[in-house]
C-alpha cells in the first residue's frame, strides 16, 4: 500500500501557495519547504515499557520559506499559518531578515534554475504501525524481550527496540509543486552483560523503507546480539598496531559513510575544507571499490526530492577505485557550478540544509566470506561499529567498533578484544582493500550529524572488504 | 496552555504535565568572511505528557506517553491525538511512580547581560568579536555559524505545578584553517548564557595557534602507554561518566553500582581525591522541578544520586531531576607541573566517554609530547583508548580554572597510564 499525503499539508497548501506568491512580487526566486512528520519510539527493557511519541527528529510540522534578496539568500522557518500570519511573516521577512548584517560583504550566487514539475508520489508499506496499533507492537517487542532476557542468566538486560517516521513534504516555488509521502521503520536489540564495573553491549540493528513488517526480523538478530554480549564479557584490550582485518557490512558501511562520504559533501568544497575536491578523476581507492549514494536502495534516506526541490537520483562516487563526483545540495552547486544531485537535506524545517548523504554503500564484489577469512594469516575481524567522525579536510579516519575476532592461519579462535578505535589516512585504507564480498547489507537506524548537529536519517552499508587498518 | 487544559479534562484525563516551549533565532552562516545566509526562527509548540493508571493482577501500574501539539492544530486534531496518546499510555504500563511534587513560580527571566539586549545586536557583538581576532597572517576563520536564540518555557501539570523562565542563549561554530606547510583545519563549538565576547575572542586566538601547531605536525606518537594530560571540552566529556553513572536509570537497571555514600574511587587514592558539586543551567527541568546547587561527590565519596522523576521514585530517593553540570574546585598542581613526561592531547577528531564501558576514546588530531623537563614536539594521527574505571584513583587537577557550558572547574587533567596507538 502507498504512505498517504498529510491533511496538514493538504488542507494549508492554498495558504502555502499564497505566501510565496505573496513574496514572489517581492523577490525573483522563492522556494517553500513544509513537513509534515509523525512517528513514534518503542522500547521495551528491565527497565519497563515505553511509548513515545515526542522525539523531534519524527514529529516536524511547520514550513521553511527562502527567499533570494541582493545575489544572497534568506530563510524564515515558522509553524504557524493562516490568512492573517501571510502578512506578518511577509512583513518579517523583509523588516528583520533580509536587513539582518546589512552592509556585511555577502557571498553572490545566480538565480537557482526551476524547472516546471509537478508530482506526487509516495513509498509503499505492508503493516501501517497505526493499524497494527501499540499493544500489538508492544506485545511483538515484550516476546522478543523475554526471549533474550532467559537466553543467559548474565545478560543484564534486553534492550528491544522499534521506530518509525511517516512524513510528508510539500516542496512549492514558481514552476515547482512536489510532494512526497514517506514511512521507514527501524528496529534493534541492544543486550548488557556486566563485567566487573563494566557493562558491555551486544547490538544487533536492522531497517527498512516499509512498515511494521519489519517486525519480523528480530529473530535474525536476537541469538547473535545475545552470543555477542556473552562472547564480550572474555573481551581483552587490543594491542595497539597495524592489522589485516576483515570489516563486516556494518563496519564497512561506517567507513563507505564516516571515513569518505562526508569527505565528498560538496558544500565542504565550497568551503574549501575537503580534500576530495582536488582528487576528482584520481585513483582514491582500490579498482574493486565502486561507492554509491541514492535513492536506489529501499532503506531509511529514500525519497524523490530532496530539501531544495531537487529530484533524486543515484550518484556513483566512486567507480572502480577512481573518484567520479562527490554529493551536492542546490546552493553549494551554484557556488561550484555543478549540477545538484538531490542531497540537500535540513534536520527540520527549523534549520538550513546542508549537503548530506541518503543511503551510502559499496557495490558487492565477487569474493566468498570463507574465502576472506581463509586468506588471513594473522588478523582480525571487526563488527559491530559504534560511531565514527568525519575529517573531510585531511580524510583522517576515526571510527569505533565494540569488537575485534582473533584469525590466526585462516581461521576465527574465539579470541576477542573490544572496543576498537580505526585510524588512518582514508586512502590508504581504501587502497589497501583487497578482496571484496559478494554478499553485502545495509542499515539506517542510525542518524548522521554534520559536525556535531543537524541530525538526519541515513542508511549505510556494503560487502565484506579486506584492509589493512591502524587499530588502537 | 488553556485550550490544552480544556481538551485534556474534555477527554477525562485526569492527570498531565503540559510544556510549552516558544523558540525564536536569528542564525548566521558565513564562509571565510562572507555572508552566506541569513535565518530567523519563529516556533512555538508543547510537548503534552499524559499519564493513565491500570491496574493489573492487583497491581496498581502507570503509563506514559508524549506528545508534541501545536497551536495551528485544530480542537479536534488535538483530541484525536490527545485520545490515542492516552490509549498509548495503557499499552506502556510500568511499575507505578508518583508526579513532581507542586512548585509554583512567577516566571523568572534568568539573569544574564543578553536580556535586553536586541537579537541583531548580540549577533553582531558576537560577528564583529570573532573576526576582530583573524588577522593572523597564516591561519584564519573558513567559516562560521552563529546562533542567538530566545526561549520562553512554561510547565504546567495536574499534580500543582506551574512554573515558567525565559533564557536567551548563544552558540555557534568556527573552523579555523591553516594552509602551510600543510593545509589543515580546527574545528570549535561554543555556547555562552551572557555576552562573552572576551571569551570567544579567546578561544579563537587559541584555536588558531593550535591549527598552526597541527600544520607542522607530521609525526605519530609512537604506540604504547603514556600519562596522558586532556584540557578544555575534554573535561567536560569525560564528567560525563560520573553524571551517567549516578543517574537513577542507571543504577535501576544494574548498569551502575553507585550508591549514596560509596567511596567510588575506592581507597589508596593516589591522585587528588574527587569533590564534585552538581551545577544548574537553567531554573527548572523539564519535568518542573526546581534545579538548585547540590554536593555530588565529596573527597570521592558519593552524595548524591539524580534523574528522572519515575527511577528516583523506584529507587526511593529524593526527585531532584536530572543534572547535566558539574563544578569542581581547583586541582592541587600548575599545568606547566602536569605538563611533563606526558601526551596532552589538545584535539580529537571525537572524544568521547562510554559510561558503559567507562573507556574514554578518540583519534588524536593534535597533541603535545612533553619530555620530564617540560620541552614539547607536535604529533598527529593514533589514537587514544583508556579506562576512567582503571584511572580515576590516580587523577590530577590543574589549579588553573575554565569555565564551559556544562563544567565548571580545572582547565586540565592528568590520567595516568593510558593506550595510545601509533608508530
Amino acid at each position: 500500500m502507498k504512505v498517504k499525503g498529510s491533511n496538514y499539508i493538504k488542507s494549508n497548501k492554498p495558504l502555502f501557495k499564497k505566501l510565496v506568491d505573496e513574496l514572489l512580487k517581492e523577490y525573483e526566486y522563492v522556494t517553500l519547504l513544509a513537513q509534515d512528520g509523525n512517528g513514534k519510539n518503542y522500547a521495551v527493557s528491565k527497565s519497563g515499557i515505553t511509548i513515545t511519541s515526542d522525539s523531534r527528529v519524527l514529529v516536524q510540522r511547520g514550513f521553511v520559506v527562502k527567499v533570494y534578496s541582493e545575489g544572497c539568500f534568506a530563510e524564515y522557518s515558522g509553524n504557524s499559518i493562516s490568512e492573517e500570519e501571510i502578512g506578518k511573516i511577509v512583513s518579517r521577512i523583509k523588516t528583520d531578515l533580509v536587513t539582518l548584517e546589512k552592509d556585511a560583504d555577502k557571498s553572490s550566487y545566480k538565480i537557482p534554475e526551476d524547472e516546471a514539475v509537478v508530482f506526487e508520489k509516495s513509498t509503499e508499506y505492508e503493516i501501517d504501525p497505526d493499524e497494527m496499533g501499540d499493544e500489538a507492537i508492544v506485545a511483538r517487542l515484550k516476546e522478543v524481550f523475554d526471549k533474550g532476557i532467559s537466553m543467559d542468566e548474565r545478560v543484564l538486560n534486553c534492550n528491544v527496540r522499534a521506530d518509525y517516521q511517516k512524513y510528508s513534504k510539500l516542496f512549492l516555488s514558481k514552476n515547482k509543486d512536489l510532494e512526497q509521502n514517506v514511512m521507514y521503520t527501524t528496529g534493534a536489540v541492544m543486550v548488557m552483560t556486566l563485567k566487573g564495573e563494566e557493562v558491555k553491549m551486544g547490538y544487533g540493528p536492522f531497517s527498512g523503507l516499509c512498515g511494521m513488517e519489519l517486525l519480523k526480523r528480530y529473530d535474525d538478530v536476537l541469538e547473535s546480539t545475545v552470543k555477542t554480549a556473552i562472547e564480550l564479557l572474555d573481551s581483552e584490550p587490543l594491542p595497539p598496531g597495524e592489522y589485516e582485518c576483515i570489516c563486516d557490512p556494518a563496519t564497512t558501511g561506517m567507513i563507505v559513510h564516516e571515513a569518505f562520504g562526508h569527505g565528498v559533501e560538496m558544500d565542504m568544497f565550497v568551503k574549501d575544507r575537503a580534500l576530495a575536491k582536488y582528487n576528482i578523476g584520481e585513483y582514491v581507492a582500490s579498482p574493486l571499490i565502486t561507492m554509491h549514494d541514492g535513492p536506489d536502495l529501499d532503506d531509511t534516506a529514500t525519497f524523490f526530492f530532496d530539501d531544495e526541490g531537487t529530484l533524486c537520483k543515484d550518484t556513483v562516487i566512486i567507480d572502480k577505485g577512481v573518484l567520479v563526483t562527490g554529493m551536492s545540495d542546490l546552493q553549494s552547486a551554484g557556488a561550484l557550478g555543478t549540477e545538484p544531485t538531490g542531497n540537500g537535506r535540513r534536520q527540520d524545517y527549523m534549520r538550513k540544509a546542508y549537503t548530506r548523504m541518503t543511503n551510502t554503500y559499496f557495490e558487492p564484489g565477487k569474493d566468498k566470506l570463507e574465502d576472506m577469512i581463509a586468506s588471513v594469516k594473522d588478523g582480525l575481524l571487526l563488527q559491530e561499529p559504534s560511531s565514527g567522525m568525519e575529517d573531510p579536510k585531511n580524510w583522517g579516519i576515526q571510527c569505533m567498533v565494540t569488537l575485534a575476532r582473533e584469525i590466526k592461519d585462516g581461521k576465527l579462535t574465539g579470541r576477542i578484544f573490544s572496543p576498537i578505535i580505526l585510524t588512518g589516512y582514508v586512502p590508504d585504507l581504501l587502497k589497501s582493500i583487497t578482496m571484496v564480498s559478494d554478499e553485502a547489507e545495509e542499515c539506517g537506524t542510525g542518524y548522521c550529524g554534520k559536525g556535531y548537529k543537524e541530525w538526519v536519517k541515513v542508511s549505510d552499508g556494503g560487502p565484506y572488504i579486506k584492509a589493512r587498518i591502524r587499530l588502537g | 496552555m488553556e485550550r490544552i487544559e480544556r481538551i485534556l479534562k474534555e477527554c477525562g484525563i485526569e492527570t498531565y504535565l503540559i510544556r510549552k516551549i516558544r523558540r525564536e533565532s536569528t542564525e548566521l552562516f558565513y564562509i571565510k568572511k562572507k555572508l552566506d545566509l541569513r535565518r530567523i526562527t519563529d516556533v512555538a509548540d508543547m510537548t503534552v505528557c499524559i499519564f493513565k493508571d491500570v491496574e493489573k493482577d492487583g497491581a496498581k501500574l502507570r503509563g506514559r506517553n508524549d506528545i508534541i501539539v501545536d497551536e495551528s492544530m485544530t480542537d479536534d486534531e488535538i483530541r484525536e491525538k490527545i485520545k490515542a496518546a492516552a490509549f498509548a499510555a495503557t499499552c506502556a504500563p510500568n511499575k507505578f511512580f508518583t508526579l513532581p511534587d507542586p512548585e509554583k513560580s512567577e516566571e523568572i527571566v534568568k539573569d544574564s547581560d543578553l536580556m535586553g539586549m536586541d537579537d541583531k545586536d548580540i549577533a553582531d557583538a558576537f560577528v564583529k568579536a570573532l573576526y576582530e581576532e583573524d588577522h593572523d597572517d597564516k591561519a584564519f576563520i573558513n567559516s562560521f555559524e552563529l546562533f542567538v536564540y530566545n526561549y520562553h518555557v512554561a510547565i504546567k501539570g495536574s499534580t500543582g505545578v506551574d512554573v515558567a523562565y525565559t533564557k536567551k542563549e548563544v552558540s555557534g561554530e568556527f573552523v579555523a584553517q591553516c594552509k602551510e606547510p600543510q593545509d589543515v583545519e580546527t574545528y570549535q563549538g561554543f555556547e555562552y548564557d551572557s555576552l562573552a565576547t572576551n571569551d570567544l575572542k579567546k578561544l579563537v586566538r587559541d584555536t588558531l595557534v593550535l591549527t598552526k601547531d597541527r600544520a607542522v605536525a607530521t609525526n605519530m606518537p609512537k604506540k604504547g602507554n603514556y600519562d596522558v594530560v586532556l584540557s578544555g571540552k575534554y573535561l567536560q566529556e569525560l564528567m560525563t561518566f560520573f553524571l551517567d553513572r549516578s543517574n537513577a536509570a542507571y543504577v535501576y537497571q544494574g548498569y551502575s553500582n553507585y550508591e549514596v555514600g560509596k567511596n567510588i574511587q575506592g581507597e589508596d587514592v593516589k591522585g587528588d581525591a574527587l569533590n564534585i558539586k552538581l551545577g544548574v543551567n537553567d531554573p527548572f527541568n523539564d519535568e518542573g522541578i526546581r534545579m538548585i546547587e547540590r554536593p555530588f561527590i565529596e573527597k570521592g565519596v558519593l552524595r548524591t544520586l539524580h534523574g528522572a522523576q519515575r527511577f528516583c521514585d523506584y529507587l526511593g530517593i529524593p526527585k531532584i531531576g536530572t543534572y547535566s553540570k558539574v563544578l569542581l574546585p581547583e586541582g592541587s598542581v600548575k599545568s606547566d607541573e602536569l605538563k611533563k613526561n606526558c601526551l596532552h592531547v589538545v584535539n580529537f577528531s571525537d572524544f568521547q566517554m562510554d559510561s558503559l564501558d567507562g573507556h574514554f576514546k578518540g583519534e588524536i588530531r593534535l597533541a603535545y609530547l612533553y619530555d620530564e623537563n617540560g620541552n614539547r614536539s607536535v604529533v598527529t594521527g593514533g589514537s587514544v583508548n583508556g579506562s576512567i574505571i582503571e584511572g580515576m584513583k590516580d587523577l590530577k587537577f590543574s589549579r588553573e580554572m575554565q569555565k564551559l557550558a556544562n563544567y565548571e572547574g580545572p582547565e586540565v587533567i592528568k590520567i595516568r597510564n593510558v593506550a595510545v596507538s601509533g608508530e
